[in-house]
């Protein structure tokens, strides 16, 4: 393999990652209610005057460094002419789902790094020196190679993507992290700015997804244990900026340094509230990768035990954040979102094992291949269609009406029947005008020309026989609009 | 002579690139200081929905797409300010204007589309829907532009009440409350307010 063409078949998989994220953008993956009003709406609120507050931001909960990287965009967006939210957050998800394509260069380089060197030739031959192709010159290639095609085509990963949540963000530069200490850890390259890079990786992807700030700790006492202390001290030496930025942040908007990151653990962890937003079995997050896996986890676990040699370090935060997660009560599948690229990437790897070690001279080896990933893929595909319907799944045809009526020159007020906020809330709005819940107290408040109803409810009755007209619909619901 | 131009071609793109990445970086650095310091205020403008009548009427009615404007609002039970103008009578206890808990000198300003003569100006306290506690005691309503009439309420225990102000070109009302060291509410509930004139 040429690294030309190795150049060439990376570039044609980020293609193919960006197109299957925007294909799942195109899907309407589900819309998680966190994703707007955690982060975008304290920032539309900050930025415009108006927004719906959380009960998170008056228990100070929440970092104002989220808020700040999509009011930056916000503005710059502004400066280009775009006024509104519903364009802004389609912007935010595209925004996610391009540098999501990451994922696969984090694949190649991961898998290379943990492919590499099946014999003491390929060993000597696969010293990292300036270019992430240099692992090419042994085996590694072919577990890069299929890491990155699992990271472009994990149905899983294209559909959290599109997503505005802070996992996005977090697993990201964990990923990027976990990729540069297994880099450094298995070849003999001991740059310690490329340590202190992955120290201010893990730590910006643990501050920002608290519960995954354990997983940071395995490269530090990997290398503790491995007496790599200059390594060590470098990764806690990138912690250090990282820090600084959400203690004075916190200072600055709170009032104390990590005034935010204490409340959350005090709230979530000491007094345990967590569980007053929902709780679950504690086998619920093994029950839900099966289901996502399919008949295909079988693949999965085959390829893993096989390459667990190579991968059994890789593979400690993957399954880490699962087991350790799995005994708090409140369980939301996004909560251990980083399992699932860190999973592609070592079945990759294994797979390219696989292939490298039986496909030198026969030719069915790299079908057969090719085909245990498809099956993986095409179960986890299975999987997650065939889920069980969650109660924000069925909002795009709200979330649309939402938009529309907001688009009318003469709303002055709107009822929706849900929590406004759990579908765009004010930035999807856009307006600074009365919202809120549909029921028949506020039904009487002429303010209200504007509902948007499911289409089957009583209340559309109820509405005409008040003088309102359907005049728009999308997927189950409806917008009525008070005659004059 | 290939290779030296396309060398030099090459590093040209690259600092091509790096230029356009570091302008766009320091283009969002802008924007985030932007952000950061916005200190946008609370303004409502409602949509001309009806054309005012002739003789004396409520100028700041919603139907006349009236625009509010207020110092602060408490968005976490959503007591949106435009609630001052729905013209409700038999309101939830949502559909009033609060002022934020932080807010020490908090006021409210209807604004209409041209210049208008007032009469009167008329409030509904929160006390005329729950505690009386919550009726405001002291405020200044004041006709916009400036140098117009300005009223200064005292002690004020009505929760319905009608000030006379006889305003002859106002273009605004604005009411600003005392909460600092005042024997009343330390924070602002009003379900409604009403400017008459034509």
């Amino acid at each position: 393999m040429t690294r030309t063409r190795l150049r060439w078949i990376l570039g044609a998989l980020m293609v193919v990652a960006l197109a299957a994220n925007l294909i799942a953008l195109g899907l309407h993956p589900g819309l998680h209610p966190d994703e707007f009003f955690q982060y975008l709406e304290p920032a539309w609120r900050h930025w415009q005057g108006y927004g719906w507050k959380a009960w998170e931001w008056d228990a100070k909960l929440r970092s104002w460094i989220p808020p700040g990287y999509y009011g930056a965009w916000m503005v710059m967006l502004s400066w280009v002419g775009v006024r509104s939210g519903a364009t802004m957050h389609l912007f935010f998800q595209i925004h996610w789902a391009v540098l999501s394509v990451a994922y696969v260069w984090f694949g190649w380089r991961a898998g290379c790094a943990m492919g590499v060197g099946q014999s003491e030739a390929d060993r000597s031959a696969a010293v990292p020196t300036d270019t992430p192709f240099d692992n090419a010159a042994a085996d590694g290639w072919r577990s890069g190679l299929l890491a990155a095609a699992f990271c472009a085509t994990l149905p899983w990963l294209a559909y959290y993507a599109p997503h505005t949540l802070v996992e996005v963000p977090a697993s990201l530069m964990m990923v990027w992290g976990f990729t540069i200490w297994i880099e450094t850890r298995n070849g003999h390259d001991t740059s310690t700015k490329k340590v202190f890079l992955a120290g201010s990786l893990l730590c910006f992807g643990a501050m920002l997804r608290i519960q995954w700030a354990p997983l940071a700790l395995v490269p530090a006492i990997d290398w503790l244990v491995r007496k790599r202390f200059k390594s060590f001290w470098a990764l806690v030496l990138g912690t250090i900026p990282v820090f600084a930025l959400f203690a004075i942040v916190d200072w600055l908007t709170w009032g104390f340094p990590f005034e935010s990151t204490w409340a959350f653990i005090d709230y979530n962890l000491i007094r345990g509230k967590a569980t007053d937003h929902g709780i679950s079995e504690h086998s619920w997050y093994l029950t839900t990768i099966v289901q996502r896996f399919g008949p295909g986890i079988i693949v999965a676990v085959v390829l893993l035990v096989y390459g667990l040699r190579r991968v059994y370090l890789w593979l400690i935060p993957a399954l880490a954040v699962v087991a350790y997660l799995s005994t708090q009560r409140h369980q939301e599948e996004r909560f251990i979102f980083i399992f699932w690229p860190m999973i592609a990437i070592a079945m990759g790897t294994c797979l390219g094992l696989f292939v490298g070690k039986y496909g030198r001279n026969r030719s069915w080896v790299w079908p057969v291949a090719i085909a245990l990933g498809l099956v993986v893929i095409g179960f986890n595909a299975r999987g997650i269609s065939g889920r069980e319907r969650l109660d924000f799944d069925d909002l795009h045809g709200l979330r649309a009406c939402q938009a529309w009526a907001a688009a009318q020159h003469d709303i002055s007020g709107m009822l929706i029947e849900s929590r406004f906020h759990l579908t765009g809330g004010y930035l999807l709005v856009s307006k600074n005008i009365p919202l809120n819940s549909y029921n028949a107290r506020f039904a009487r408040n002429r303010i209200f020309n504007y509902y948007v109803l499911r289409s089957t409810s009583s209340a559309v009755t109820e509405a005409q026989q008040n003088g309102f007209k359907q005049v728009w619909e999308a997927d189950r619901f409806v917008v009525l609009h008070r005659q004059p | 002579m290939t290779e030296p131009r396309r060398g030099k071609i090459s590093a040209r793109a690259t600092w091509l690139v790096r230029g356009v990445v570091g302008a766009f970086a320091a283009a969002w650095v802008v924007a985030l200081v932007v952000f950061v310091v916005a200190r946008p205020v609370l303004q409502t403008q409602l949509p001309v929905l009806a054309a005012h009548p002739q003789e004396t009427h409520n100028l700041v009615a919603y139907e006349y797409g009236p625009q509010i404007t207020a110092s602060s609002g408490s968005w976490a039970v959503l007591h949106h300010p435009a609630y001052l103008v729905d013209g409700n009578n038999a309101p939830t206890s949502v559909e009033k204007w609060v002022s934020d808990t932080k807010d020490k000198a908090p006021w409210v300003q209807l604004a209409w589309d041209r210049p208008r003569t007032v009469s009167a100006v008329s409030l509904v306290h929160a006390g005329a829907y729950e505690s009386a506690e919550y009726t405001m005691h002291n405020y200044v309503i004041r006709c916009l532009p400036e140098g117009q009439p300005e009223l200064h309420v005292h002690d004020n225990r009505q929760s319905r009440v009608t000030h006379a102000l006889a305003c002859p070109s106002a273009s605004a009302v604005r009411l600003e409350f005392s909460v600092i060291g005042s024997a009343g509410p330390d924070l602002v509930r009003l379900y409604e307010m009403g400017v008459q004139g034509q």
